[in-house]
């Protein structure tokens, strides 16, 4: 019997960190290297990246075994609520400070119910309507943080 | 000053009316939002910080211990009502709490609980208040290169005691010390792994981080399933437990007490372990083991006056060393650096009224978490009732503000999008991402006392292992490492993990 994936998600977790400690050190290595007494600013970080792509590579080898593959959970993706959440987030960065407050919650709000949005309309606006409500009375008069609730 | 008399000037500091109320407040919102599946300490922090932002640092640190140890509390409701733990260390409550809630027995297993709770309390806000003097001045013979090892030392164990592989756990501290590389380097004003973003040069923002691999890969990977999220069957009647339940419970908290005062101590280590530890030890100790798993009260009292215990005697090391022992503990510590007090062996004598206020008002918060548990508890349960689908775009929302409130940087958000990303995978991969938040807040300074040892040994690696505080942090970290990988603990917590 030859050797076999005996762990699909380590392998894959060992060569993602494989993977970051390369670029750490070729990243890192664009940084003064200095010597250990005197270390410039890229030592650090390159002897750590180091660590990382060793840990990686260790992960990936121990993957591989003469044993059947253990049984695990299939894999779930999450790729349509990766999305959507993340889009909500980004917008939110990208109204709050110029659209105000009360436009990045509602942004949020409409592209994290992103499945009721057709099916469920007004329970989706009423939550954002409620949020916004209290985080502007909260937030902005209740804690005088420096934020608009609408366009300037 | 004696001790008593710095008791006594803690309790003068943490009464006051303005204090006092930070702490009802804190240990309140804790509760309160920390009671939600989902919302563990480091989610339920992120999210309240904007609110103590504006107070001066002994009530912001008041009232943020406040929420992390109500948090940590009402995780243990959330795991006896709906059998799913709000984090990591309460699913061993799930094991024999949930039971006795379907036996009709919530109301006894969550006042077990709390009192179980409070005692764990008192005795650690004790042990605290005798330990971090002497550990202070023990801090102060610290030097870099022992400093260094002690980090090492309290990122390693963090990694060991992560059910997951230790090879992928040590990666993630790694990768988090990497990541705490960003931004501008103290000794020579280079900037680096800036990616041609002005917002990185003061580094990587923690809360950005935090919220992102927590709190929104958390609501990403639920969303999809929103059904799924079980439905409360169990109802509370009585409240009070039995004679039989308190003169079962009674040995179990001390020992839990006294097993999570140990580990809680140790940087790295957690009330997980101690929890876990808890459990099977008072599995092994009961003559009718088959009771476990079935509602056996011992199960639940031990492994919360455990978990208690250790989330408490954890802020010996971030207030004595300035090592946080854990991710929650070390977005405490962020936030107090925000504040401009920096936790270290200086902390107890220079902020003698921030210390002893903090502990004593630890007391008093535990004694409101008494308070609100007990007769309240009702209100926490019909919390639970509120539909995931209606909870999660609030924490969507507040877990926004919350990284927004910390330097009005919109960048932040961006940032915290893409740890979020990371997250998602990292879940996917099976890598636990708290060690990743220790290693981002402790590796500034691992990378100065480190840098700091080296130019003082002249470039030479061994002074690691020839002085000797710095060689027995090391050794601390192999024995440690050994102990934990090969325990029987470690087995258990694996099976119970996936069973």
């Amino acid at each position: 019997m030859h050797l076999s994936v005996r762990d699909g998600r380590r392998l894959a977790s060992g060569l993602l960190f494989l993977a970051i400690g390369a670029l750490g050190m070729i990243y890192g290595s664009r940084y003064r290297m200095g010597s250990a007494t005197h270390m410039g600013p890229g030592y650090f970080p390159v002897a750590v990246s180091a660590v990382i792509a060793a840990l990686g590579l260790i992960a990936a080898a121990t993957s591989f075994g003469r044993t059947a593959p253990r049984a695990t959970a299939p894999v779930q993706w999450h790729f349509i609520p990766l999305v959507f959440l993340l889009a909500g987030v980004v917008a939110f960065g990208a109204l709050v400070e110029h659209a105000g407050l009360a436009f990045a919650i509602a942004a949020v709000v409409v592209l994290g119910c992103y499945q009721r949005l057709l099916t469920r309309p007004v329970e989706v606006l009423a939550i954002g309507a409620v949020l916004t409500v209290i985080s502007v009375a909260l937030f902005i008069h209740g804690l005088g943080m420096p934020w608009h609730a609408f366009p300037q | 000053m004696s001790v008593f008399d710095n008791i006594a000037l803690g309790f003068s500091v943490a009464i006051t009316p303005e204090n006092f109320l930070y702490c009802l407040a804190g240990a309140f919102l804790g509760t309160l939002v920390g009671v939600f599946p989902g919302l563990g300490p480091v989610t339920t922090i992120a999210m309240l910080l904007p609110f103590t932002f504006k107070l001066p640092a002994v009530a912001s640190l008041i009232m943020l211990s406040g929420i992390y140890y109500g948090a940590h509390h009402s995780g243990s409701t959330t795991a006896v009502m709906l059998n799913m733990p709000g984090e990591p260390t309460s699913v061993v409550i799930c094991i024999d709490g949930h039971p006795m809630a379907r036996q009709g027995r919530a109301g006894p297993a969550l006042a077990t609980a709390a009192i179980s709770s409070f005692f764990a309390g008192c005795v650690a806000v004790v042990i605290i208040a005798f330990f971090s003097p002497p550990l202070a001045s023990i801090g102060l013979a610290f030097g870099s290169a022992d400093y260094a090892s002690l980090i090492v030392m309290a990122l390693v164990t963090a990694s060991a005691l992560s059910s997951e592989s230790f090879v992928t756990t040590t990666a993630m501290a790694a990768l988090g010390v990497l990541l705490g590389t960003v931004g501008t380097d103290v000794n020579s004003g280079a900037i680096r792994f800036d990616f041609g973003q002005p917002a990185l040069a003061d580094g990587v923002n923690f809360v950005a981080a935090a919220v992102g691999l927590f709190a929104f890969a958390d609501v990403i990977t639920h969303v999809g399933a929103l059904d799924q999220r079980v439905p409360m069957t169990a109802r509370i009647t009585g409240l009070m437990p039995t004679k039989a339940d308190l003169k079962a419970s009674s040995p179990a908290i001390l020992r839990g007490t006294a097993i999570g005062s140990a580990f809680g101590i140790l940087p790295g280590t957690g009330p997980l372990i101690s929890s876990f530890a808890s459990y099977v030890m008072e599995r092994g100790l009961a003559k009718d083991k088959s009771r476990f798993g079935n509602g056996a009260i011992e199960g639940v009292a031990g492994p919360e006056a455990a978990n208690n215990a250790a989330a408490l005697t954890h802020f010996i090391p971030m207030l004595t060393l300035g090592i946080p022992a854990g991710a929650a503990n070390a977005l405490l510590m962020g936030a107090l650096i925000i504040q401009g007090i920096a936790p270290g062996p200086l902390l107890i004598e220079q902020h003698a009224d921030l210390f002893w206020g903090v502990v004593a008002s630890m007391w008093i918060g535990n004694l409101m978490l008494l308070v609100l548990n007990l007769p309240l508890v009702g209100i926490w349960v019909r919390l639970l009732a509120i539909p995931y689908r209606v909870l999660y775009p609030a924490v969507l929302v507040f877990c926004c503000i919350g990284v927004y409130s910390v330097s009005n940087a919109t960048f932040d958000l961006y940032l915290a999008a893409g740890f979020a990303f990371l997250g998602v995978i990292f879940k996917i991969l099976n890598c636990s991402p708290a060690p990743l938040i220790l290693g981002l807040v402790l590796g500034p300074m691992l990378e100065e006392n480190t840098r700091r040892a080296m130019l003082l040994s002249r470039g030479d690696f061994t002074i690691f292992l020839t002085l000797p505080i710095s060689l027995a942090m090391l050794i601390l970290a192999v024995v440690l490492v050994v102990v934990f990988s090969r325990s029987a603990i470690r087995d258990r917590q694996a099976r119970l993990a996936n069973p």
